[in-house]
């Protein structure tokens, strides 16, 4: 789940599964895919499935689609980014929906329609509204169609077709037995870690000096491209996938379709979303930020709620609204960690100061007065009994310590008592007194009666060198030379 | 009470201080004529003084950071000490410790000196230097007294009497000089095998004057007739796998050789007379042991690497 998605790894991935258009080829790999979408947490793969199943234009494979359950993914999904109030994502989702061959029977399956005809009347965004009610009265028409003709339950290619409907009816007949159910609770958990953790990712590549630029020129082509890699690339697992900065750029793309804000742009265009999705990233930017540390979902929607008018003074000027995130998102991630432990360590030097130890440590900074007053400390006289259970750990430790240095210390200085003033060798007698032809001796002996000793109380006043000699005139005398050899020598070979 | 010096006493040494006194290597040690006292000097450019004969510790510190300390030696006076510069020049320096002063200054070599040596006897000494030069001075002037060039890296050492001075040169060659005629050249010359993987790095004689060592930055140590020149001994296994100039010394009585290790942190003893090895003394000594010395009076060793141990035989005679 850590993990970062790659989007280009996760399209190469599924790859096998798609033709050129990036559609998904059949009801087989439709199945597959459905599976895997199941699985997919992360707003990267579910953009990425999003973006496969909308180019996906077979009604029988979108059937298929639906009756291997992915209806209720998307009933899911759509819960999800609704209740993290991701506009975009929701956007997405009801793109999708609305080319889906839906019948009466999946729309009473599950809330799918409740949520949408909500949105369509509370969505702050007025693009999630409007589409949002014109998927309605899409569901509408078919289930007026279906009521009209209760036998037939099969609705036609009626994916584009905007009948204004108001109500659900509720009698309509099922199919899709083998919908599975999809475990809702596990999203509020992806809406706070993965999404997150995409974004940041997102972000700091976003900011990349380098990929900037050429992102931003390219981006309307880079989405057919992308479509065109999708059926390229090869298969593999959905876990683990490598980032590669190159990559990278594309999930950018790819994934800010989820933060598209809704009031950039009407344009219903693929691109016009990744176009709008990366000029409305700025808005995104805080929210990892500030998100994680509270772990709640109503952040996030606070911060969309600020993020239109974010966005909208940008205007859809990539480069304004991204430079000035770089210090923000960048740091991003580190910021996280900065930010989360903050409030912490204010209590942290203060209170388990006192109570780790049960007594303040050395620096009384972060104490206030009343707390230092309470304090008692008792000194232990030496061979006093004492209570064990009122000595703390820290005396018990210090104890420790001071017995363990002077063990050490006897073995550093090994028998330090061991000292004793070595006894005088037998030797005979020297050859010479030491010494007794030097005059140097007794001159010094002299000047030693006249200057004061040196002394030094600590180490500390022990200059760096020793005084400068007091200057004496002398005669430069070339030294006699001392040869190497004289001829008059006997040298011994040996 | 005098102890007698024997292969027991030899083996009972065990190290009864340490001394932490030093961040670097201490590169030289010396012991005062009476053996009370002992200086180090180390290359964290700082002389300590330890009394080595009473209570065990170490007495005083002073520093040379202006010019770095090397090679010390102790002159006649019991608070005066030479020792070499490896900082700023490489001159001499000759200081009072009484008053913590400069008293004199001997310039001439223009290389590191690697050996200087006091007169057992009177105030001259004699420096040799990498740069090729062996110069023989007198502690009352600054000039130069005697100059000899060679072809290499030089050792000299003045005999126990302080009447003749022994050069090596080449790695090959002692010279032996008259000190009062050493302007007329060697008195005699000893042409040994030359050393060809290692340089002689320090001359010895011991204290009877008969026989001389030679200690060497490779694995071999030498020791040598004074009087005749033969090799009689080479002693082996000690570890130097550095090239360190690492100090062998001969005990008080000239009956046993000592020399550190460059790795193991022990102490190899050598019988001087038949070059078995005595003793392998383990001084956990953490760097190169590069200084062994015997006190010269007292039955106690002091070995260094960058701490300073004091050793003490176990036995009671």
């Amino acid at each position: 789940m850590g993990q970062p998605v790659d989007p280009l790894t996760l399209l190469k991935a599924l790859s096998p599964m798609l033709d050129v258009t990036g559609a998904v080829i059949g009801g087989e790999e439709m199945q597959n895919i459905v599976k895997l979408m199941k699985d997919a947490t992360k707003l990267v793969s579910r953009c990425v499935y999003l973006n496969i199943l909308r180019v996906t234009e077979s009604t029988e494979v979108l059937e298929q689609f639906l009756a291997y359950g992915g209806w209720s993914v998307m009933n899911a999904w759509l819960a999800d980014a609704k209740s993290s109030e991701n506009m975009a994502l929701i956007l997405e989702v009801m793109k999708l929906l609305q080319r889906l061959p839906l019948r009466i029977d999946h729309l009473k399956q599950n809330n799918t329609p409740k949520i949408v005809k909500s949105l369509s009347k509370s969505a702050t965004c007025t693009k999630v509204k409007s589409t949002a009610a014109n998927l309605m009265s899409t569901w509408l028409n078919i289930i007026r169609n279906a009521s009209a003709n209760p036998s037939n339950s099969k609705p036609k290619k009626e994916t584009k077709v905007k009948p204004k409907l108001d109500k659900i009816p509720k009698k309509e007949k099922k199919e899709d037995k083998k919908v599975p159910v999809v475990r809702a609770p596990s999203f509020a958990k992806i809406r706070k870690t993965v999404g997150l953790r995409f974004f940041e990712e997102v972000i700091i590549y976003l900011l990349k000096p380098g990929l900037e630029p050429e992102m931003k020129k390219s981006q309307p082509k880079k989405i057919n491209n992308k479509r065109s890699s999708i059926e390229n690339d090869d298969n593999v697992p959905d876990k683990k996938f490598k980032t590669d900065p190159k990559h990278q750029k594309k999930i950018l793309i790819n994934s800010n379709i989820i933060h598209k804000n809704p009031f950039q742009s009407t344009i219903v265009t693929i691109s016009a979303g990744f176009m709008d999705a990366l000029n409305s990233v700025p808005t995104v930017v805080k929210r990892p930020v500030k998100r994680r540390p509270t772990k709640s979902p109503k952040t996030n929607s606070s911060n969309d709620k600020h993020s239109p008018s974010h966005t909208m003074s940008v205007s859809g000027e990539a480069i304004q609204s991204n430079s000035p995130l770089p210090p923000a998102a960048d740091f991003g991630e580190p910021m996280d960690h900065d930010r989360t432990p903050s409030p912490v360590p204010s209590p942290t030097p203060s209170k388990p100061r006192m109570n780790k130890w049960g007594k303040p440590m050395k620096s009384v900074r972060w104490m206030d007065d009343s707390r230092l007053e309470t304090i008692r400390y008792f000194e232990c006289e030496e061979g006093e009994r004492v209570n064990v259970t009122s000595q703390n750990f820290k005396d018990a430790m210090q104890r420790d310590r001071m017995s363990e240095r002077e063990k050490l210390g006897d073995f550093h200085h090994k028998g330090d008592n061991s000292w004793k003033k070595p006894q005088l060798i037998d030797l005979p007698a020297s050859l010479v007194e030491p010494g007794s032809n030097s005059i140097e001796k007794d001159i010094q002996k002299e000047r030693e009666k006249t200057v004061l000793q040196e002394i030094f109380l600590s180490i500390e006043m022990v200059p760096d060198s020793p005084a400068e000699p007091d200057p004496e005139p002398y005669e430069m005398v070339p030294p006699k030379v001392i040869p190497i050899d004289d001829n008059t020598s006997i040298i011994k070979q040996l | 009470m005098k102890m007698k010096l024997g292969d027991s006493v030899v083996k009972s040494f065990r190290v009864a201080k340490v001394f932490r006194e030093n961040t670097d290597r201490i590169n030289s040690i010396d012991f005062s004529a009476n053996g009370e006292n002992l200086i180090s000097a180390s290359d964290d450019d700082s002389i300590v003084i330890y009394d080595c004969a009473n209570e065990g510790k170490s007495k005083r510190t002073l520093n040379s950071k202006k010019y770095g300390v090397d090679h010390i030696n102790y002159t006649h006076a019991g608070n005066t000490v030479i020792y070499s510069s490896n900082k700023v020049d490489d001159a001499i320096r000759y200081q009072s410790l009484h008053d913590n002063k400069y008293l004199r200054y001997f310039a001439g070599h223009t290389k590191r000196v690697v050996c200087l040596c006091m007169s057992p006897v009177d105030d001259s000494f004699l420096s040799g230097s990498l740069d090729k030069t062996i110069r023989l001075w007198d502690l009352r002037s600054p000039t130069c007294q005697g100059r000899m060039q060679i072809p290499g890296r030089p050792i000299a050492s003045f005999d126990p009497e302080g009447l003749i001075f022994a050069a090596g040169i080449n790695s090959e060659m002692i010279k032996l000089y008259d000190l009062r005629s050493f302007d007329k050249g060697p008195f005699t010359t000893f042409r040994l095998q030359q050393d060809k993987d290692c340089d002689w790095t320090s001359l010895k004689f011991s204290s009877d004057g008969k026989l001389i060592l030679i200690a060497t930055n490779g694995t071999v140590i030498r020791l040598i007739d004074a009087f005749h020149g033969q090799p009689l001994q080479t002693f082996m296994g000690h570890l130097n796998t550095k090239g360190l100039p690492l100090e062998a010394s001969f005990s008080p009585d000239g009956q046993y050789v000592l020399s550190g290790s460059s790795q193991d942190g022990r102490i190899h003893v050598w019988n001087a007379e038949n070059g078995s090895k005595t003793a392998v003394l383990n001084g956990s000594h953490p760097g190169p042991l590069q200084c062994v010395k015997f006190n010269p009076r007292y039955m106690m060793l002091a070995s260094t690497c960058t701490n300073m141990a004091f050793w003490l035989p176990s036995v009671e005679e």
